[in-house]
């Protein structure tokens, strides 16, 4: 196996076709966050949304310590006799069974965001979102389906600098939020309703018919990506929900219910132990916090964007 | 409230939390504990008052905060 | 592609050596190299240890980054799940607090958490196994029951395999907190061809000082540690079982009183001269352990028949050894599943295993045709 020379830059500096080659032989290398991500991924099908959605990102010398190796797979040789299956894994191990080749991208990509959370103990991993303005970050804690990525993902295309849709990563000990921009996956009405929110937004083709319905995914902003290595200080937390015909409301929560609320939202808050609940403490004592209900998106990103400005 | 042993963060009610505050400055047994639960309005003491410490006490056992001696 | 393999697995095989015995040299290593090296590791669960060593020698801030965050992480668990391990040991005390005399028994992963024995360094607990009187377990149970423990719900037929047939009652867990305690009578399942004497090893265990506990006694806990490793289990990916034993060994070899000789007298009186002799030979042929000759001559009398050793020196390293990440390897998936069905062959007579297997079949193919096509 011959070991790619040294390479710098980012992957748009390879072009589609060097790209593709690379990725469906030894792997490319590609820097994510404080991740070194190692992927090789011989699927024809989904090179061009792969190449788009992964332009930006700095490349990774393949003479590297990965964070993981993923791998991606077709599994069946006679795609007109059978139902043609991909099949994920990561360090040669296979997490779960195969999946149809049309959701080759989705299953990539919830498979690494399943591999960093298991190998990310070293920081407090939250449920959130994370955004950043003027060196400060907002922190949009919520579980799977209140929207925070719909909302995260308009956000972003609005002046805010995405650090992640969904892992707040705090370094134990610090109130830094660490970055980790990836993709955006968004669900059913939610890919619309940013395509008319955000026009400029790019968007990979849907899938259907996975476990969560709908799926397309969101390219992360250029300059988020770019400043992936700078952390930021948390000043807000807003626990959002979106809820169908309910008016806007911000309210503020004391401190402890913040504290109460955060916890809940750490996948890995029990794990880390009392360096978790030091942690919590001083990032809920070091912000504001809000709960936040909403059913449009517009009044919700103006309400946002007075808090930051009001706040200062 | 983070418990070292267990690990686990207790989000505390003010009566527990008065509760654990007491018995870490000292020792005390059943009667005194409900005595200090007296509201201060000359109601007496009732089966029922000493029935919910005790319930209280037995929980906070189970989880490890306090000790039976 | 079996001359290929077989250089891929001597490479892997030379850089785990390095990474269990010197610290030092990993720092040296090239980025693929020690990208390969964690993979190795991770994957028969040596990582958590060979972090521990790296801070012990004082390197692991010589590592890169993305290597220290990976193996910060494991630390983060393993310190999480021994936590979690002591708690359960003393909240099981207080749930016995009324039955003093009941002895509660520490084996495995408690045991070398409550001795803070060297190879528990790293390690990532599992579940509380506690060695009970047998004719004590059921009024346990009870108790447990009684203070918030439940008894995992199994199918009738699981149940009753557990109760009668092997050494366990179905594993406890309690409503509040996700660790599994099994509660033993004997180091082996009832019907498993070696009967080594339950009322031997429970009557000769150690108190743990300021604690409810005892333990099992040196011989007897690295006896069991053997005996789980080539007699309870299909030996796949268990490399830490082995390293965990050769620990052990160097560690009571060098504050035991005689136990060389305590432990190969102890092997011959509960009849498990087979899982010291082949405990000793891995450990010496993969992790280059250095026994006694003195004691390799008297276990070798507990030597199976010429072929059987001749299968299993082939068969043993593919299954405890972890494949390389990136290349299937034909010959370890034949080796594990032929230990697989020795595991099996091992645990029960041959009419129950028939049985077993058949019904487990049976059932498999009963529920797939229920349930139609797609349900897994």
């Amino acid at each position: 196996m011959t070991l790619d020379v040294a390479v710098t830059g980012k992957v748009s500096d390879l072009g589609a076709s060097e790209f593709s080659s690379r990725i469906m032989t030894n792997g490319l290398g590609i820097r994510i966050g404080p991740f070194n991500a190692h992927i090789r991924v011989p699927i024809p099908a989904i090179q061009q949304a792969l190449y788009c959605l992964y332009s930006d990102y700095p490349l990774q010398d393949l003479n590297s310590v990965f964070s993981f190796h993923a791998h991606l797979a077709r599994t069946r040789k006679f795609p007109r006799l059978y139902r043609p299956l991909v099949r994920f894994s990561i360090d040669g191990r296979v997490p779960h069974e195969d999946m149809p080749l049309e959701q080759a991208l989705p299953v990539l990509e919830w498979g690494m965001n399943l591999v960093i959370a298991m190998r990310s103990h070293c920081f407090l991993l939250l449920h959130a979102a994370v955004l950043e303005k003027r060196g400060y970050a907002i922190l949009l804690p919520a579980a799977p389906g209140m929207g925070k990525t719909t909302l995260c993902s308009a956000l972003a295309h609005r002046g805010w600098r995405l650090l992640s849709d969904e892992f707040g990563m705090i370094r134990p000990g610090t109130e830094e939020l660490v970055p980790v921009p990836r993709p955006m996956a968004l669900k059913n009405d939610s890919i619309n309703v940013l395509r008319t929110f955000a026009p400029d937004a790019v968007i990979s083709p849907p899938v259907q018919n996975t476990r969560k319905g709908t799926v397309a995914h969101v390219k992360p902003p250029e300059d988020s990506v770019q400043k992936q290595s700078i952390t930021a200080r948390a000043k807000w937390i807003v626990f959002p929900r979106w809820q169908a015909d309910a008016g806007l409301s911000l309210e503020p929560l004391s401190r402890s219910q913040g504290f109460m609320m955060l916890a809940m939202n750490a996948f890995n808050y029990d794990l880390i132990g009392e360096s978790a609940f030091r942690t919590v403490s001083k990032v809920v004592s070091a912000s504001n916090c809000y709960r936040l209900v909403y059913s449009d998106l517009d009044e919700a990103i103006v309400c946002i964007d007075q808090l930051a400005n009001n706040d200062g | 409230m983070y418990h070292r042993p267990s690990g686990k963060t207790h989000l505390l009610n003010d009566a527990s939390h008065h509760l654990l505050t007491e018995l870490l400055r000292e020792r005390k047994d059943l009667a005194t504990i409900v005595a200090e639960f007296d509201p201060g309005d000359g109601s007496v003491e009732t089966e029922q008052d000493l029935q919910r410490v005790r319930s209280m006490l037995f929980r906070l056992e189970q989880l490890g905060l306090i000790e039976r001696l | 592609m079996g001359e290929a393999s077989v250089n891929l697995r001597a490479d892997a095989i030379r850089l785990l050596k390095v990474g269990l015995r010197d610290p030092a040299g990993v720092v040296a290593m090239s980025p693929t190299d020690l990208d390969l090296l964690l993979q190795l590791l991770r994957r028969v669960r040596l990582h958590g240890r060979f972090a521990a060593d790296l801070k012990q020698a004082g390197v692991f801030g010589d590592l890169p980054q993305v290597a220290q965050d990976q193996l910060n992480s494991v630390l983060v668990m393993a310190e999480s799940r021994n936590r979690v391990a002591l708690w359960e040991l003393n909240r099981i005390a207080w749930a016995m607090r009324d039955e003093q005399r009941v002895k509660l028994s520490c084996m495995k992963g408690c045991a070398y958490l409550l001795l803070a024995l060297p190879n528990a360094r790293g390690r990532i607990f599992a579940d509380v196994d506690l060695l009970i009187q047998e004719d004590q377990l059921e009024h346990v149970e009870r108790v447990l029951n009684a203070r918030g423990w439940k008894t995992q719900s199994l199918s009738a037929y699981d149940d009753n395999y557990y109760r009668r047939w092997t050494h366990e009652l179905p594993p406890l867990v309690h409503v509040e907190r996700d660790v599994e305690i099994d509660l033993h009578h004997n180091i082996v399942p009832r019907t498993a061809r070696l009967k080594p004497s339950s009322h031997d090893l429970f009557e000769n265990t150690t108190p743990v000082k300021g604690s409810r506990y005892h333990v099992l006694r040196a011989e007897d806990l690295v006896l069991h540690a053997m005996v789980h490793l080539m007699f309870d289990s299909d030996l796949a990916d268990k490399l830490r079982d082995l390293v965990d034993i050769e620990e052990m060994l160097r560690h009571f070899a060098g504050r035991e009183n005689r136990f060389w000789r305590r432990l190969v007298a102890r092997a011959g009186e509960l009849g498990l001269g087979r899982p010291l002799y082949y405990s000793l030979r891995y450990a010496r042929r993969l992790l280059d352990s250095q026994i006694p000759q003195g004691v390799i001559e008297r276990t070798d009398s507990w030597e199976p028949i010429t072929p059987i050793r001749w299968l299993m020196d082939r068969l043993v390293p593919l299954a405890l050894l972890p494949p390389h990440p990136g290349y299937p390897d034909r010959g370890a998936d034949l080796a594990r599943f032929l230990l697989f069905m020795r595991s099996h062959w091992l645990r029960m007579p041959p009419w129950l295993l028939v049985y077993h297997l058949s019904y487990k079949f049976c059932v498999t193919r009963f529920r797939r045709t229920v349930v139609g096509r797609g349900d897994a």
